[in-house]
């Protein structure tokens, strides 16, 4: 892990005094006569806390959004903010054994997002430990918990902007962005334990962890279901690389640079997957054609054997359930003038995804000389012949995108190594 | 009859029960609550969107759920409205099957709901109660009500099965009362405590408890959508190496569905089914390393080229042995060349030595080899096929595998050696 540098000790720093300082200052409006639901509240957030598995819809599963709109729906903003502040500090020592110093900044960090949340849900008209439902107080109901959360991504991408040198605004709306979905839906199960701990009893939230188990054993298969989709699509691009000497890393290169300019023209999550996937399938087509390149002159059957792998190759990923992965590899070899194959298709008719990818293969196939390439080393020659492909062969917007990757820290265009190894490996 | 035909009439019967239990339901359309079903059918859609596919059949929602919420609160009306309309929604908006297909499904539930609805009426004595009950009795008729429509759904899908895949019906039932009796009852005590909860704070907490069990369930669905993902991925990856050769195309998945129906019609159970699908999709993945020329040369191969070929049920089985689920296939994927007599390679392991699956896929691979073009010869007629294979039952083949595919009806082996990707849906 790297070091801290003076500057993110000092964000800590100013965190955990403002959120130590909240609490000071309140601290006659703390509920103290509440303990024992203060207490059983400390340790939930102990236990819900500790305990984390990663997201395939981005993020991280805990319970730790539910439980802070809880607490944002049931006491009032100081009492929130030493429950929150306290336990999250003690499930951070529990969970990851770190220092005194992280975690108490970590807790002070959760604070801060609930005191945000809990104050826009006080501005709103809410009123902490009286909750209902209906349309007057659906605005604190849903306002509170959003404040939460614009809170807590922006101290989060703040600090890692500061920490790994990420762009802090587009990391900001990036993580608000992917968080969004997940964190509305926490709202219903927040406000329906809310309600039956308000009206029924505290100990009710009790019964919300012991649901969890239920969802992990669901979601850890379901991780592991996904590593092993992974290794067979990996097999898959072994095998198709197999084929061509010049290409082994090529898909897996391409995919690299697609999802980079995926990433820069902010296409959602699900689409950059898709993109991913079908990069690194892009070439699976070729399986069984390998003599055919070794031929010293194709003759036009040949070629149309050869042109014919988009189609095999989108037959085959046909089987997937996302339709647009087998699109994408059908038409990667499309131009946005029109003048590419199968289809002929221009411009917008021809699927994102598939642009995307045929730009990253062109950057690829010039940096390494793969047909029908002669090679071009240096980035700035790459460079310029993208550029001067730019509405002919490859959609502006998709080039503009690439520019963007290529100047910022994503791509760096730096193939000679790679170079280096394939062709150590070939002679 | 072939099972598709069977399956057709076996759908008519089920949309025309289904529309008559739908008639007796809905014959009480004048306390039809206009607010009150639309907030429902919104529950429902939610709880239908939620499908949990169980590996390897059968699936379940919380469309039921609500359904029976709207029969204790308002009456039978409400229980056919909730129950059946998102069926068609959903169905139509993820283009989860045909209309046919959707149709027999809401026929199926309507039936169902309509006996629950019966059994719920007769444990209150077909007095003229309110439809708000609290006490006890109450709750006794509820899960009668409960309780008969799960007893009902779970045959009549194990006969849709029967009709449809041609599992044997009590093969089939027993899969499904195991595998999903765990749900039943979670999904019973989820009707109570949301009965509970509509009864004691209002409409609107009890729709939230919906969506918060919706939440709940969610990682179920995920798990059953990549469980689906991941078997296609596995066809992919079949397909690329029956790609080497143009001649063997799509060899993989017919064998797999040869595979499947012999598996089925030795009786094995779903599970076994399972691992013998993946196993011959699988069997010749170690082809893969092996130099497309030889794979596809036309001529005789070299000695030390046919012990390149030879290998290849080894490298197969070490290709999947370490991964998840598809190791559960290695063994017979790497016997899957052994002969009945024990003059197969690569053990020459004898009779019930080698793995039944084994058997199966030698039986299906063979199968296939013959009635193919190949580029040496041309594929013979199935019915010749059948009879060289029955000709070598007992010196390479298990003659009780061979009984079993005599049992098969041909025109099933057409559809698949026709089609054998939609063959699968069938």
């Amino acid at each position: 892990m790297q070091t801290i540098s003076r500057e993110v000790r000092l964000l800590v720093l100013v965190e955990v005094s403002l959120a130590t300082l909240a609490v000071v200052i309140h601290a006659d409006s703390i509920s103290w006569y509440e303990w024992p639901q203060m207490l059983l509240f400390f340790l939930v957030v102990v236990v819900g806390f500790s305990v984390r598995i990663s997201d395939p819809r981005g993020g991280a599963v805990t319970p730790s959004t539910v439980l802070s709109y809880l607490l944002i729906y049931l006491f009032n903003i100081p009492t929130a903010l030493l429950i929150v502040m306290a336990g999250r500090t003690a499930a951070y020592i529990v969970s990851r054994g770190g220092t005194f110093w992280r975690a108490v900044g970590n807790g002070s960090l959760m604070a801060l997002s609930v005191g945000a949340g809990g104050f826009v849900f006080r501005l709103l008209g809410g009123m902490p430990g009286q909750i209902e439902f209906s349309s007057v107080t659906l605005p604190a109901i849903i306002g509170g918990p959003l404040a939460h959360q614009v809170a807590n991504n922006f101290f989060v991408s703040y600090a890692a902007s500061r920490w790994r040198g990420t762009p802090f605004l587009s990391s900001w709306f990036d993580s608000f962005r992917d968080l969004l979905w997940p964190n509305l839906l926490s709202i219903p199960t927040a406000v329906f334990l809310a309600i039956l701990s308000i009206d029924v009893h505290h100990i009710v939230v009790m019964g919300y962890l012991a649901l969890l188990p239920f969802q992990w054993q669901a979601l850890r298969l379901y991780l592991k279901r996904r590593q092993l989709y992974t290794q067979i699509v990996d097999g898959l691009v072994v095998a198709a690389d197999v084929n061509f000497p010049l290409g082994k890393g090529h898909a897996r290169r391409v995919a690299d640079l697609a999802v980079a300019i995926a990433r820069k023209m902010l296409l959602s999550e699900s689409i950059v997957e898709s993109v991913q996937f079908a990069a690194l399938l892009h070439d699976v087509g070729m399986i069984g054609k390998d003599d055919l390149l070794d031929r010293p002159v194709l003759t036009m059957e040949d070629a149309e054997n050869l042109l014919d792998h988009v189609r095999v190759g989108a037959a085959m990923a046909r089987e997937l359930p996302r339709k647009e992965i087998a699109e994408a590899i059908l038409y990667h070899h499309e131009r946005f003038d029109g003048t590419g194959y199968p289809g002929g298709l221009r411009g917008g008719e021809i699927p994102l995804p598939a642009r995307i990818i045929a730009l990253a293969e062109a950057v690829d196939s010039m940096a390494f000389g793969i047909f029908p390439y002669s090679p071009v080393s240096t980035r700035s020659a790459i460079v310029s012949a993208i550029l001067s492909e730019k509405g002919k062969s490859f959609d502006p917007e998709v080039v503009d995108a690439f520019m963007r990757a290529v100047e910022g820290r994503n791509v760096t265009l730096d193939y000679d190594t790679a170079r280096q190894a394939v062709m150590g490996r070939i002679s | 009859m072939a099972l598709e035909q069977q399956w057709r009439v076996g759908r008519i019967v089920l949309v025309g029960a289904g529309g008559i239990s739908l008639g007796f339901g809905l014959s009480g359309l004048a306390e039809f609550d206009l607010a009150l079903a639309g907030f429902l059918l919104v529950l429902a859609l939610a709880g239908e969107w939620l499908e949990v596919r169980l590996r390897p059949l059968g699936s379940f929602t919380l469309r039921p759920v609500v359904a029976f919420i709207g029969l204790w609160i308002a009456g039978p009306t409400l229980l056919m409205f909730a129950g059946l309309l998102p069926i068609l929604i959903i169905g139509f908006l993820t283009k989860r099957a045909s209309l046919p297909g959707l149709l027999s499904i809401a026929g199926r539930d309507s039936l169902c709901f309509w006996l629950a609805f019966v059994a719920y009426r007769g444990t209150l004595g077909f007095r003229n109660l309110p439809w708000e009950m609290t006490a006890g009795s109450a709750v006794a008729a509820q899960l009668a009500g409960l309780a008969s429509f799960w007893i009902a759904q779970v045959p009549l899908q194990a006969v849709e099965l029967y009709l449809r895949e041609g599992i044997q019906f009590r093969a089939v039932l027993r899969h499904l009362v195991q595998h999903t009796w765990v749900h039943a009852v979670a999904l019973v005590l989820a009707a109570l405590a949301l009965s509970y909860l509509e009864t004691n704070f209002g409409l609107v907490v009890m729709g939230i408890a919906v969506i918060m069990l919706v939440e709940t369930y969610y990682p179920w669905k995920l798990l059953g959508e990549q469980d689906g993902i991941l078997l296609a991925s596995i066809q992919m990856m079949a397909q690329a190496v029956d790609l080497k050769d143009p001649y063997t195309s799509k060899h993989s998945q017919r064998v797999s569905q040869f595979s499947v129906r012999l598996a089925r019609a030795m009786g094995l159970g779903e599970d076994e089914v399972e691992r013998i699908r993946i196993g011959a999709l699988m069997h010749d993945i170690g082809k893969i390393g092996i130099s497309g020329r030889i794979i596809r040369k036309p001529s005789k191969l070299t000695a030390e080229e046919h012990a390149i070929m030879r290998e290849h049920p080894l490298v197969s089985a070490d290709i999947i042995g370490p991964l998840e689920i598809l190791g559960e296939s290695a063994e017979m994927v790497r016997h899957h060349h052994e002969n009945w007599d024990g003059t197969g390679y690569p053990n020459g392991l004898k009779g019930e030595e080698i793995p039944l699956g084994s058997r199966i896929i030698f039986v299906a691979d063979a199968l296939d080899a013959l009635v193919t073009h190949r580029p040496y010869r041309m594929g013979v007629p199935l019915a010749e096929a059948l009879a060289i294979i029955k000709k070598n039952a007992g010196t390479q083949f298990d003659p009780a595998v061979v009984e079993a595919l005599g049992r098969i009806p041909e025109s099933v082996l057409i559809a698949i050696v026709a089609d054998p990707t939609s063959a699968a849906q069938l």
